[in-house]
């Protein structure tokens, strides 16, 4: 196991670092999620799945008008050593769009608001003066960021111009392993919910209070306690 | 009900039902949400071009339409679904096709599955969609941004100044047809021919080489294989309008080798095509040698999630990837099934045969498949086909058989084509259509029909002693793989019945490459894996083309006009090298004709676009006079070839007249005379295969978005068809202009335009066999495939109509195969049912070139070699050039990808990549510049990434980067420049830089021993800090 | 790599509103001790009240300049980008420190006004100017820890959530303030015979000195703790200015200036006191930059 963590952040450039030891599994912050009791609509990301084939980043660059180099999900990629072995490490991230988001508490004008009836953190493009508070507030490095068309602040809000229409987000429309899965977490019979209660989903940087809705199947305790950036070199060419 | 079942029913009514049920509450609740509020959440997003309302019912965007069309993000060629702005016509979004056979992530939907069903079924109000989607790769999701691309050509472009200086000057369309047909002196430069005078002229292209044609063989046509029906409109121009053998393209140096050399192992020929897939469903264990399944080549988007779903449903499956390098796939979250080996480049032959040696020595192998010598006798013992394995070869040297397999001819019992075997009950010599088992291992005399004895040797025998003709130590060490994993793997291979494969995708191209894909063949042979449940799928990839006649009917005969001969050999000497005239002069002269004077390859006819172009720089047999290159673009992609030819085609006195056909200028068309621009994809008329399906399919599609390339002064778009039409009308050619084909009332039809082509044949495909329904209003209108309806309506009967648009409503057509497997084997649709060869005897009827021997009749395991016979290592030692090369396809780079901002976007270099132990060793680490020694004296400068994914003593550089074309260098157009954008320029390229043969006069490239066509792995090269 | 998000603008923010603050806090004591019946004290007390509210006001400027929205306003010349800033006085969003920041500040800027015009009204009246003062005297204390409560709020951040952080600001502010304060004084000559400023100054550099080293070791603790390196490491950016810019600059050689000054019993010359102030006050703007630069450096 240590020879994992130290072959990661040797080949992610030192850019990754471990922060936080606090391992917390990702049921408690299902739990939270439903006690709400309502519409709350999460992502699962299996990674037994990913093959790292990135179709997720560009999708999702063309769905939501970024710019080609600002992305809103990114697959991190490097290798992994487990005993004498290499492997391939694929970490698709995103905004989390947590229960509890650190984010939306420190926004000066209410622009950044986690929505009532379907638990969607969103940044209203109008009231955002660009201050950049939330993008310091964020634990998960470079979700949130500066959308050089709008001049405010941009991330991952699910798709919302898709799925308040009854359709999927971009990037779980077109993952050609089927390693994202979307759907209301308090739907009993969603397919998300069946695939949290069979599996052992996490979430990243559990310590960090912040209850995400991003669910991973296949991390590690190392990993998820990892502070990966969506800005991490892309040294993985292959 | 079960859930196949249920989509197989394709019933709406039954989808929309069970899909309220689960997700009222999602499309309910999200209806809360308004438009103005979601302008001001996603500002820069798009506008879905339809949404589910409460009641799942669909709601469409008026302001975009919705079609279908091909995706050609590389060259698998998968199906897309696109959403169209209305008012700019611009492609807005792309993904996956739910009908197509690549695309699909689930089960494929059904043809009767109305197009609107399918989206529904798709969405997230359907609840159906997670585990049922249609998707496309990186690559495919970035294509729309190519259109408006600033570097992309959209009008006739004539050069100005020197070929190569990347300055042009825009002219129109009709005189550069005027131009490119008469000819003059264009250039200022002298007169240079055009085509009207080089078809027209019946003269030898060089009487010191008669057998190589008339001057219009002096035509050099490069296309694309892999545009489907564009490259057989081309080939229809070429071969019967024309009439040059000098036709290239990129597959020869590509690794066509590999799908030759596992053909070695299928059938009788040495020009025959395979290339098998895993069959991931109920596979317990797949080998993936020089591959990375999921993340490149045969069919990524099917590939990936076949993959992941064998690998994290099942248990049962395990999968090991061999290859120089660690790629994506074999994750960490996969380490109890899935496992990465690092293998020396160049080493796979050996471990092809250290695997064999322990399964045939420790008779892991199976024996009642191989012993049987005949249909009927697999059939007495359950197998689906039989092999050679028995089948006596003749080891007398002085018996006209000699290596040939025993006849019954020969023994008195039959016929020529008839071989004998050794019953395995009695001992006696049968003949092989015996339907009894037949003895594996004999060696020893056997008397003819004439009395005579002669010394013979089961197939099966001799293969045991060429597998064991080197020690496991000697195999392990060349590969680099130890020995007890070696023997692991071949248990494995040998422990799961037939239910293991073996998968290869062009990344084993040291001089052997054809060898390889023979021996690795061979290895599935010995479990009898072919065509098994859980084994070898012969048959992905196959369309309409490959499997019927499309061009002959049903319904209108495309091939039916006057016909021109094709005279001579090609330039690049595939072919019979005893029957030219050289051989024939030398044999006269009392001359030894061996070697020949140039390589000659006898097994199949390359097509090579870069030995071509070697033939032209060595003037041998001749320059070409013309050169028309379309969709391809060797001087990037053929390894060695660009310091080689680049000269002699930059010579307007060597080569007259270059017309390129292309939505770029790439590294090869930078030196045209002419820039004809072609359409990109979702403005063509295609119809293709698609490279990793399992059933018979085609993408069909109508130009979905107007074109951007210019018009001619009829109004229609410049693009390749229309050019190829309009100088084969002006040059009078037969076959396009009236009188084109006709139908098979024998009605003559005119050819015009593309469509006038293209139609015809969506009528034929939606005519073959079953004849396809008719659509419904909503389907025309909701697929665009209204806005194509008057262009049938105009050039087919009414009745033909119907059945044609329904398919391009669909986006094509798709066969379906339910039943997958019968028994323990694939139905017989999915099947290749063959006799399985351990012995070749086509393959030991052909002569080597230089030697004038023939060839061995198993798979060869031997040093890397030169065409002389040479060993390579002799010619560049160890000490020098200590590491080999290797080079492998980068999932998100294809050959046009680097146009796309979203893909350059996401790396911003490729690498010099070695293990770091043998960094060390040279004091380098990642991140430091290393130059990369060719014995070619050229080098590779780059950044190092030294890890332990790479295997020991090997060198990796991927590929897809280093262009100076594709916008990264300037343009002048008009005398204005254009910037290059600097993306686009970045990373090395180690084509250019790979070596060639020095034992081949002038030019050359470095060749399979096998096949002649391109090799490019194992190579000798050095390192040094810079 | 985390991209830098908060850079030199916000670091001159931090800066100047804590000078600012610092230089209205000395103004306010001055003021309250009843010292400015001296001329010189009064005449010092006013020009730093003015001094510091113009830099409270310019570093206010500083944060609007660094606002995305600002910025994309001037460069597409969209105007209502370029006012978006208006949007912080719509609403008071009582859990976001940056809220309650601005009107901290803008409370701030209105009684430093306010107080600055009670010099002119009744110059010579101390009782006039004097809870004007008191409220100074608060809301400069409230504006220079604000600065470090306003990145220490992000809590997740290793060096930034550090509570030592607010005690830093202070002294740094203070002592900021002072050096405006000793510019001001220097400026209108005024001669510091008895050392008393030298003193004080050196007894609060010698404090900041104190927990600067005490914040430096926990962050090399903290990030021995985390598994990254050190994020105060002098091979850092933030490190280097860390060092060399906030401690040996801002910290040791003023203090170093002002003992020789002491000890040598001689009364400093006014350009000596000029780079004392001027070393003062590029080390804090140091400081504030490289403890910006750490906390987005991980």
């Amino acid at each position: 196991m240590l020879d994992r963590r130290r072959a990661l952040k040797l080949l992610a450039g030192g850019a990754i670092a471990t922060t936080g030891v606090m391992f917390m599994p990702a049921g408690n912050a299902i739990a939270v999620i439903r006690q709400q009791g309502k519409k709350r609509l999460a992502m699962v990301i299996d990674l037994s799945r990913c093959n790292g084939c990135k179709a997720c980043v560009v999708s999702c660059g063309m769905e939501n008008g970024t710019k080609p180099n600002e992305h809103r999900t990114q697959v991190i990629q490097t290798s992994a050593e487990i005993g004498d072995k290499q492997y391939a490490f694929n970490l698709p991230i995103m905004c989390n769009n947590c229960e509890t988001p650190s984010c939306v508490s420190v926004c000066p004008t209410g622009a950044t608001f986690k929505r009532e009836e379907d638990g969607i953190v969103v940044v209203d493009s109008t009231l955002c003066i660009g201050c950049n508070y939330c993008i310091q507030a964020c634990p998960y490095g470079g979700v949130r960021f500066t959308n050089s068309t709008t001049g405010t602040v941009d991330k991952c809000n699910f798709c919302i111009q898709r799925t308040s229409r009854g359709l999927l987000p971009a990037c779980v429309e077109t993952c050609t392993g089927g390693a994202r899965v979307f759907g209301d977490i308090n739907d009993v019979n969603s397919e998300i919910s069946k695939l949290l209660s069979q599996s052992n989903p996490m979430v990243l940087q559990a310590s960090k209070q912040t209850s995400p809705n991003v669910f991973y199947i296949g991390l590690t305790q190392e990993e998820s306690n990892t502070a990966f950036s969506i800005h991490s070199p892309q040294l993985w060419q292959r | 009900m079960d859930r196949r079942n249920f989509l197989k029913a394709g019933s709406v009514a039954a989808v929309m039902t069970a899909g309220t049920a689960s997700t009222q509450v999602m499309s309910s609740a999200g209806s809360k949400t308004s438009d103005a509020d979601i302008n001001r959440y996603a500002p820069t997003s798009l506008t879905p071009e339809y949404r589910f309302d409460a009641d799942n019912k669909m709601i469409e965007n008026q302001e975009q339409r919705f079609a279908f069309s091909k995706c050609y993000g590389c060259f698998n060629v998968c199906g897309a679904r696109l959403s169209i702005d209305n008012k700019t016509d611009k492609v807005l979004r792309a993904v996956g096709n739910p009908y197509t056979l690549t695309n699909n992530a689930g089960q494929p939907m059904t043809m009767e599955t109305s197009p609107k069903d399918a989206m529904f079924q798709l969405s997230a109000a359907s609840g159906l969609s997670q585990s049922n989607r249609a998707t496309l790769c990186g690559r495919g999701n970035a294509v729309p941004d190519a259109f408006d691309d600033e570097h992309r050509i959209t009008t006739c472009m004539k050069r100005v100044g020197k070929r190569g200086d990347n300055k042009w000057q825009t002219i129109s369309y009709e005189q550069m047809l005027q131009e490119v047909v008469d000819g003059g002196d264009l250039f200022g430069e002298g007169y240079v021919d055009g085509l009207k005078a080089i078809h027209a002229n019946p003269a030898l292209a060089n009487p010191a080489y008669p057998d190589f044609g008339p001057v219009k063989n002096q035509l050099l046509v490069s296309t694309s294989s892999e545009q489907g029906a564009r490259a057989d409109f081309m080939h229809r121009f070429v071969a019967e309008s024309w009439g040059t053998p000098n036709i290239g393209t990129k597959d020869s140096y590509c690794g066509h080798q590999q799908v030759a050399g596992c053909a070695l192992g299928c059938f009788d020929a040495v020009d025959e095509m395979a290339l098998p897939q895993v069959d991931y469903e109920e596979s317990k264990f797949a080998i993936f040698i020089g591959t990375n399944p999921g993340t490149s080549g045969n069919g990524l988007n099917v590939g990936s999630r076949r993959l992941s779903k064998a690998r994290s449903d099942r248990t049962d499956f395990k999968y090991v990837v061999i290859d120089p390098i660690l790629r994506s796939l074999t994750s960490e979250t996969d380490t109890a099934n899935g496992e990465w080996l690092p293998i020396k480049s160049g080493g796979d032959t050996a471990l092809m045969f250290a695997m064999l040696q322990y399964i045939i020595n420790n008779e892991r192998y199976r024996k009642p498949y191989l012993e049987a010598p005949s249909q009927a006798s697999a059939d007495a013992v359950g197998e689906m086909n039989y092999t050679n394995a028995t089948y006596l070869v003749v080891k007398d040297k002085k018996h006209p058989l000699y290596n040939q397999f025993l006849t019954a001819e020969a023994c008195g019992l039959g016929a020529a084509e008839v071989k004998m075997v050794i019953d395995k009950q009695t001992g006696q010599l049968v003949t092989g259509d015996s339907e009894q088992a037949a003895t594996l291992f004999y060696k020893d005399s056997v008397t003819l029909g004439d009395g005579s004895q002669v010394r013979v040797e089961t197939a099966f025998s001799l293969l045991k002693q060429r597998v064991n003709s080197h020690s496991m130590q000697d195999l392990s060490e060349r590969c680099e793989i130890p020995i007890a994993k070696i023997e692991e793997l071949a248990k494995e291979f040998t422990s799961h019945g037939r239910s293991v494969s073996i998968e290869t995708n062009t990344g084993c191209n040291a001089t052997d490459g054809g060898q390889f894909a023979f021996a690795m063949i061979m290895l599935a042979t010995m479990v009898g894996a072919h065509n098994a449940k859980g084994g070898m799928m012969h048959m992905g990839g196959v369309g309409y083309a490959t499997m019927y006649d499309i061009y002959d009917g049903p319904l209108y005969n495309l091939m039916d006009f006057e016909h021109t001969e094709v005279v001579g050999f090609n330039a690049e000497r595939s072919g019979d090298y005893e029957q030219s005239h050289e051989y024939q002069q030398k044999v006269v002269q009392g001359l030894n004709p061996y070697p020949a004077n140039e390589a000659w390859n006898n097994t199949f006819v390359q097509d090579n676009s870069g030995e071509l172009l070697v033939a032209h720089a060595n003037k041998n047999p001749f320059n070409f006079k013309a050169w028309i290159t379309w969709s391809t673009n060797p001087i990037y992609g053929c390894s060695g070839l660009q310091d080689q030819v680049e000269d002699s085609i930059k010579d307007p006195k060597q080569l007259g007249l270059i017309i390129a056909l292309d939505p770029y200028i790439n590294e090869t068309n930078v030196f045209a005379d002419y820039i004809v621009p072609d359409t990109l994809q979702y403005e063509q008329w295609a119809n293709s295969r698609m490279w990793g399906s399992e059933y018979i399919g085609d993408v069909a599609c109508v130009p979905v978005v107007e074109s951007r390339t210019a018009k001619t002064a009829n109004g229609d778009h410049v693009n390749m068809e229309q050019f190829i039409i309009d100088i084969s009308k002006s040059i009078g050619l037969k076959g396009f202009g009236d009188n084109a084909f006709k139908d098979l009332q024998g009605k003559s039809y005119s050819l015009n335009t593309p469509a006038d082509f293209y139609v015809p044949l969506f009528a034929n495909i939606a005519h073959t066999g079953t004849v396809l329904p008719s659509p419904t209003e909503e389907d025309i209108k909701f697929t665009s495939v209204e806005r194509a309806l008057p262009m049938f309506e105009a050039r087919l009967k009414p009745q033909e109509v119907g059945p044609t648009a329904f398919m391009l409503t669909r986006g094509g057509r798709y066969e379906r195969v339910d039943k997958r497997y019968e028994g323990e084997f694939f139905n017989a649709a999915m099947r290749m049912d063959t006799q399985f060869q351990i012995y070749n005897e086509s393959l030991a009827r052909v002569k080597d070139s230089y030697t004038g021997e023939y060839n061995d009749g198993l798979p060869v395991y031997d040093v890397d070699r030169f065409w002389d016979g040479s060993a390579v290592r002799d010619h560049w030692s160890e000490k020098e050039y200590p590491f080999n090369f290797s080079t492998f396809k980068l999932h998100l780079r294809s050959p046009y990808s680097v146009s796309l901002p979203r893909i350059t976007a996401l790396g911003d270099t490729n690498y010099i990549q070695l293990h770091q132990d043998d960094a060390a060793r040279y004091n380098l680490k990642s991140g430091d510049k290393a130059q990369v020694l060719s014995p070619k004296g050229k080098y590779l400068e780059g950044i190092v990434q030294a890890d332990k994914t790479v295997a020991r003593g090997t060198i990796v550089v991927g590929m897809g980067y280093g262009h100076t074309a594709f916008g990264a260098s300037a343009v002048e157009v008009d005398g204005k420049v254009r910037p290059g954008i600097k993306e686009r320029g970045t990373g090395i390229c180690p084509n250019a830089f790979n070596v060639v043969d020095p034992t081949r006069k002038g030019a050359s490239l470095y060749r399979d021993r096998t096949f002649g066509s391109t090799a490019r792995h194992g190579v000798p090269v050095g390192i040094k800090k810079v | 790599m985390n991209e830098v998000h908060w850079g030199l603008l916000v670091a001159a923010y931090l800066f100047l509103a804590g000078a600012g603050a610092g230089a209205l806090f000395i103004s306010g004591c001055l003021v309250l001790s009843n010292k400015i019946q001296v001329p010189h004290h009064l005449d010092t007390a006013k020009i730093s009240a003015i001094v510091g509210t113009l830099l409270l006001i310019i570093g206010t400027g500083m944060i609007v300049f660094d606002l995305t929205s600002f910025q994309y306003g001037i460069a597409h010349g969209d105007m209502s980008k370029f006012f978006r800033f208006y949007r912080l006085f719509m609403t008071f969003e009582p859990s976001s420190m940056m809220s309650i920041g601005t009107w901290l500040l803008t409370l701030a800027i209105i009684f430093a006004s306010l107080f600055c015009l009670s010099f002119r009204a009744k110059a010579n009246q101390p009782g006039h100017s004097r809870p004007f003062a008191m409220i100074n005297v608060i809301l400069a204390i409230c504006v220079a820890s604000y600065t470090a409560l306003l990145i220490g709020d992000i809590n997740h951040n290793l060096v930034w959530s550090n509570s030592i952080l607010v005690v830093i600001f202070l002294l740094s502010a203070l002592s900021c303030g002072a050096a405006v304060v000793l510019i001001v004084k220097t400026r209108i000559k005024i001669t510091d015979v008895n050392h008393s400023f030298a003193k004080s100054d050196s007894a609060l550099l010698a404090l900041e000195l104190l927990t600067v080293c005490v914040f430096a070791y926990s962050i090399r603790n903290i990030s021995i703790f985390n598994g990254v390196d050190n994020l105060l490491s002098l091979s850092s950016d933030a490190g280097a200015i860390w060092w060399i810019g906030a401690v040996l600059i801002g910290l040791i050689m003023p203090l170093l200036l002002n003992l020789t000054s002491i000890i040598g019993k001689t009364a400093a010359s006014h350009s000596r006191e000029y780079l004392l102030a001027v070393l003062i006050l590029m080390g804090a703007f140091c400081l504030r930059y490289s403890v910006l630069l750490a906390g987005q450096y991980y």
